[in-house]
């Protein structure tokens, strides 16, 4: 309990009415998610009912059935987990490894290099996707899982994260290992690596979701079917031929199996995401 | 001596493969940006040719659509970075003095939709928008009001798609906050009170620019995120009704992928890399200006 | 110790991966196989022909390996220029036939074969000849007329007390106005349970908007497309008609239900689609009682603007003797006849017309008769671009009202003059 008097300007809000606020905030939060659930268990026929029933009368699996049905959905999870795990695991590998470097190394140019890494900060990818595409053309990997991770292996924010957690390693605990002889390498894994555990949970949150998310990157290289990404493929229900009086459950379905998987891990692991984006926020 | 060229080799290829990705997807593409800004450059075909700075004069002198984009860019930024800041910020200090357990019921709920894939979340809400069938229709004709058809109406179809990223990311911007808010001592409130100050005095003197780093972050992030809204634009509405939530990012990518303008796309894109980059300079700015205590 | 194993793991899985991955995009080819690679963009009925098709053929080309993608359509133009430009275009492919200039433009598609040529221009109707060419060069075939034209339901039209037979809902601009009207309902308080009319909103709108711009003498650009039409009398008097007949007559409401929505429903009774309608409208809702007509007409001729798709074979292909041998088979008389009958849209062989499945068709008689006023999309290579644009505007008139008819086409003839200047 902390009865503090921190809080001031929301002290003057009784209990009461602070109980109320938040019961309607979390309801607010959660109606999209009902409604969801909701739609993704009406039969067609309930769906264009009005007004809704919020519990469907006769809940239905044929819908998520139909999802598998109409898509190669499983391969669209697959293909999210191969994208989002190999570009999470380099942005590990390549950030920490340069974040060392950065941090506790000397080396000739080494703050005009940094200085550039910063910069790169500065420029979203999102302002580059006409000579990002350019160049995956170039290198011909339209629609290829390249195209889809390679550019993403590690961006200046990783190497700026990690540089700022190995920085705060007393640089005693270094020493100690270079007069036993310990090779650079050595010393990134036996002392850099299990020191940043936090941070690189931090990265791997915060990598790992915005892989899993994004739309603009993969609609830009992805040209078949089964090349698509799970967002991709749930938006493959919602086009123009997709439409039927079945097409909003059927939609609901597809985006409820897309973000069951997410929402569960968040769940479970809640107290890890919330402190990796506290992390990478306030450190960033 | 020798050490010391060991230790210099070691680092270089340390940063090696962070470097070489930084290098040839960043800032490479920086410059190719740059230097197809300067062609007419179509995505069809091998017909490139060289027109100097016409594409940006086109752009501002012929292209009534650009500065469309660029209000509604503007729009949904200050709207969308407003009222997730004041959220955020109202949520957290509320949240700040509940027991833990409320703390980790509210904290967990309203971070759900950040985590949660915006193509899904829109999808979602495009069925609560819908006129005559949808939720949101349904809600107000129980209170008798028959609103509009939100995302085909050119005054609400940004509110809209503005109210829905609130919806998705004040969770996000609360837990910033308050991690922002458990970084205040409190010797600094012990002070306030023994001076008297009133319960908003310290809210507004106190905590508020105490909390000043966390804002900045919020508004910086926020502003650059907003900046990018794609996903959300090109499902709902696609940038209509007729021109009402088209941005800039949307008017990049058809410009370029749909009507194979790639040196006009390129030109847009330069735009709004350097509207990214004069914005968050005035942040900046003003934030070393404005509170340094 | 663990800390290496596990960053060697992870590398492992890396370079794994990615050699596993780099290794399932190449094909195994061995010395004589071919493949070809097929799109075409997602429509139910005709996907499952052309899968028939494709086993029917592999069967009796045991060589040839093909592989059949799906686009949705409104991912279907950039996956083709994407495609194009990443130099992995597929080597047969049936786009949507106003993109046949801007590609055949470029040199991108191979020129039909000559036998393919005598075959368009001999067998088919006129219609398929001009879809499938640009300049004078035909590039493939067009295998079905899609009309844009008004469909109405005829349980709604009948309870109206109004004649429920084609011919009497094929009338001029004024006569129209009282039957939308008719067929038009609003509760106590005002708001509208049935709309008389449902137009389409964006770049659809301008498909809308084309049939009621001919058939009123205007037209989007001038012969030789050097100069924008659409602010001309012709065309703010198609617009102002379809804009009363929304705010003026009240026969239709902007925050109504959309088209597809409304129609399948029984929420619309008339809406503008295209030939698709009839599979789409019929598989959203079985019981659905529907007949087509010719739209209103305005002062001339009434019109139908023409959609669909040609096939037709990447320039860069590596196969493309086999590609038209497949593209010749899929559009055979049998196969022709097949799409006709799953998708209700006219078949492009003449032969087929007289055929009794045809003929004693419910939707058939009248498709033929709407196909004599079909009239094709203006063969630019600016077609795509400026649908975009005339909806745009078209949406801020029809759908918002923010701008009079005038001023919007006004501006639209603006930017189109400043694309045609442009390009």
């Amino acid at each position: 309990m902390k009865i503090s008097i921190l809080n001031t300007w929301s002290s003057k809000f009784t209990k009461a009415s602070k109980l109320v606020f938040f019961a309607t905030l979390v309801i607010f939060s959660l109606i999209p998610y009902l409604w969801l659930i909701s739609t993704a268990f009406k039969p067609t026929s309930e769906v264009v009912a009005f007004p809704p029933n919020f519990i469907p009368k006769n809940p239905t699996f044929n819908n998520i059935r139909k999802v598998f049905e109409v898509a190669p959905f499983l391969r669209f999870f697959l293909n999210s987990t191969i994208v989002s795990v190999t570009a999470t695991l380099s942005a590990l590998i390549f950030g920490s490894m340069a974040g060392y470097a950065f941090a506790k190394l000397r080396f000739p140019g080494r703050n005009t290099i940094f200085l550039i890494v910063i910069a790169t900060m500065m420029v979203p990818w999102q302002i580059t996707i006409i000579p990002l595409f350019n160049l995956i053309v170039k290198l011909r990997w339209v629609n290829s899982y390249q195209a889809l991770v390679v550019p993403k292996f590690v961006a200046g924010f990783a190497v700026f994260l990690m540089r700022q957690f190995i920085m705060g390693i007393p640089d005693e605990l270094i020493e100690a290992s270079r007069i036993d002889g310990c090779s650079y390498f050595r010393i990134y894994l036996s002392i850099i690596l299990p020191n940043i555990k936090p941070a690189l949970a931090s990265l791997t949150i915060f990598k790992f979701l915005s892989m899993w998310n994004d739309y603009l990157w993969p609609i830009i290289v992805v040209k078949t079917p089964l090349m698509r990404t799970l967002p991709l493929g749930v938006a493959l229900f919602f086009t123009e031929e997709s439409r039927s009086p079945s097409f909003y459950n059927l939609i609901m379905s597809a985006s409820f199996l897309a973000l069951l998987p997410t929402v569960v891990l968040f769940l479970a692991l809640q107290k890890y995401f919330i402190r990796g984006v506290v992390l990478s926020g306030l450190k960033g | 001596m020798k050490t010391r060229t060991i230790e210099s080799v070691s680092a270089y290829m340390f940063i090696m493969p962070a470097l070489i990705v930084l290098c040839l997807f960043i800032i490479y593409p920086m410059f190719l940006n740059l230097y197809i800004s300067l062609f007419k450059w179509p995505l069809l075909g091998s017909t490139r040719i060289f027109v100097g700075l016409k594409n940006y004069i086109r752009i501002f002198s012929e292209d009534p659509v650009f500065w469309v984009t660029l209000k509604n860019t503007f729009y949904f930024g200050a709207g969308y970075v407003f009222l997730v800041t004041i959220s955020g910020l109202l949520i957290a200090v509320l949240l700040w003095d509940m027991s833990r357990f409320y703390q980790t019921v509210v904290k967990t709920i309203l971070f759900l939709p950040a985590v949660s894939m915006l193509v899904c979340i829109s999808l979602i809400w495009i069925w609560m928008y819908m006129p005559q069938l949808g939720l949101i229709s349904y809600l107000l004709s129980l209170l008798g009001i028959r609103g509009p058809a939100w995302l085909r109406d050119t005054t609400w179809a940004m509110p809209s798609i503005i109210f829905m990223m609130v919806w998705k990311d004040m969770g996000y911007v609360m837990v910033l906050y308050l991690a922002g808010l458990s970084g205040i001592p409190e010797s600094y409130y012990d002070a306030a009170k023994i001076d008297g100050a009133g319960a908003w005095n310290r809210f507004w003197h106190i905590t508020l620019p105490l909390l000043k780093p966390a804002s900045l972050f919020v508004v910086a992030t926020g502003t650059i995120k907003a900046f990018q809204v794609f996903a959300p634009v090109q499902l709902m509405t696609n940038g209509g009704p007729g021109d009402a939530t088209r941005v800039l990012l949307l008017h990049i990518y058809h410009k370029g992928f749909l009507f194979s303008r790639m040196g006009e796309a390129a030109t847009l894109s330069t735009i709004l890399f350097i509207l990214i980059f004069v914005v968050t300079a005035i942040q900046l700015k003003y934030y070393h200006s404005g509170f340094i205590t | 110790m663990n800390k290496v194993k596990l960053i060697a793991m992870s590398l492992a899985f890396l370079m794994l991966s990615f050699m596993a991955l780099a290794g399932g995009q190449k094909e195994a080819e061995g010395p004589k196989r071919v493949t070809l690679n097929i799109v075409e963009h997602v429509f139910t009925p005709v996907n499952e022909l052309t899968e028939e098709v494709i086993k029917k053929y592999t069967n009796e080309n045991p060589n040839v390996k093909i592989e059949y993608f799906n686009v949705p359509f409104n991912e279907f133009r950039t996956t083709l220029l994407t495609g194009f430009a990443g130099g992995i275009p597929p080597d047969i492919m049936a786009p949507d036939y106003p993109w046949i200039p801007e590609f055949a433009a470029e040199g991108l598609l191979d020129p039909a074969p000559a036998d393919v040529v005598k075959d368009v221009k001999e067998n088919l109707v006129a219609i398929a000849n001009s879809a499938a060419s640009y300049d004078g060069v035909i590039y493939g075939y067009y295998p079905k007329v899609g009309t844009q034209m008004l469909f109405y339901n005829v349980d709604l039209v009948k309870e109206a007390g109004l004649p429920t037979d084609p011919e009497a809902m094929e009338v001029t601009w004024d006569e129209f106005v009282p039957i939308a009207k008719a067929l038009t309902k609003v509760d106590a308080s005002g708001n509208m349970t049935q709309a008389g009319i449902v137009f389409r909103i964006g770049y659809e709108l301008t498909s809308n908007f084309a049939n009621f711009l001919w058939s009123n003498g205007g037209d989007f650009f001038n012969e030789a497309f050097t100069r924008p039409r659409v602010n001309e009398p012709a065309a703010v008097e198609a617009l102002q008609y379809m804009y009363d007949l929304y705010w003026k007559h009240g026969a239709g409401d902007p925050n109504f239900l959309e088209f597809f929505e409304a129609f399948t429903t029984g929420r619309a009774a008339t809406t503008m689609f295209f030939s698709a309608g009839i599979a789409r409208f019929s598989k959203a809702n079985p019981d659905l009682n529907f007949q087509v007509a010719l739209s209103p007409k305005g002062r001339t001729e009434p019109a139908a603007i023409v959609g669909a798709f040609v096939w037709t074979v990447s320039s860069a292909s590596a196969n493309k003797e086999t590609a038209w041998d497949f593209v010749r088979f899929r559009n055979n008389e049998e196969h022709m006849l097949q799409e006709a009958l799953v998708t209700h849209f006219s078949p492009s062989r003449k032969s087929l017309l007289t055929r009794p499945e045809i003929v004693n068709d419910k939707y058939f008689p009248h498709l033929a008769r709407i196909a004599e006023y079909a009239r094709r999309r203006p063969a630019t290579v600016l077609w795509a671009e400026a649908r975009e644009t005339v909806g745009r505007y078209l949406d801020r008139v029809i759908i918002t009202d923010e701008l009079t008819p005038k001023d919007a086409l006004d501006k639209a003839a603006e930017e189109l003059k400043n694309l045609i200047k442009s390009k």
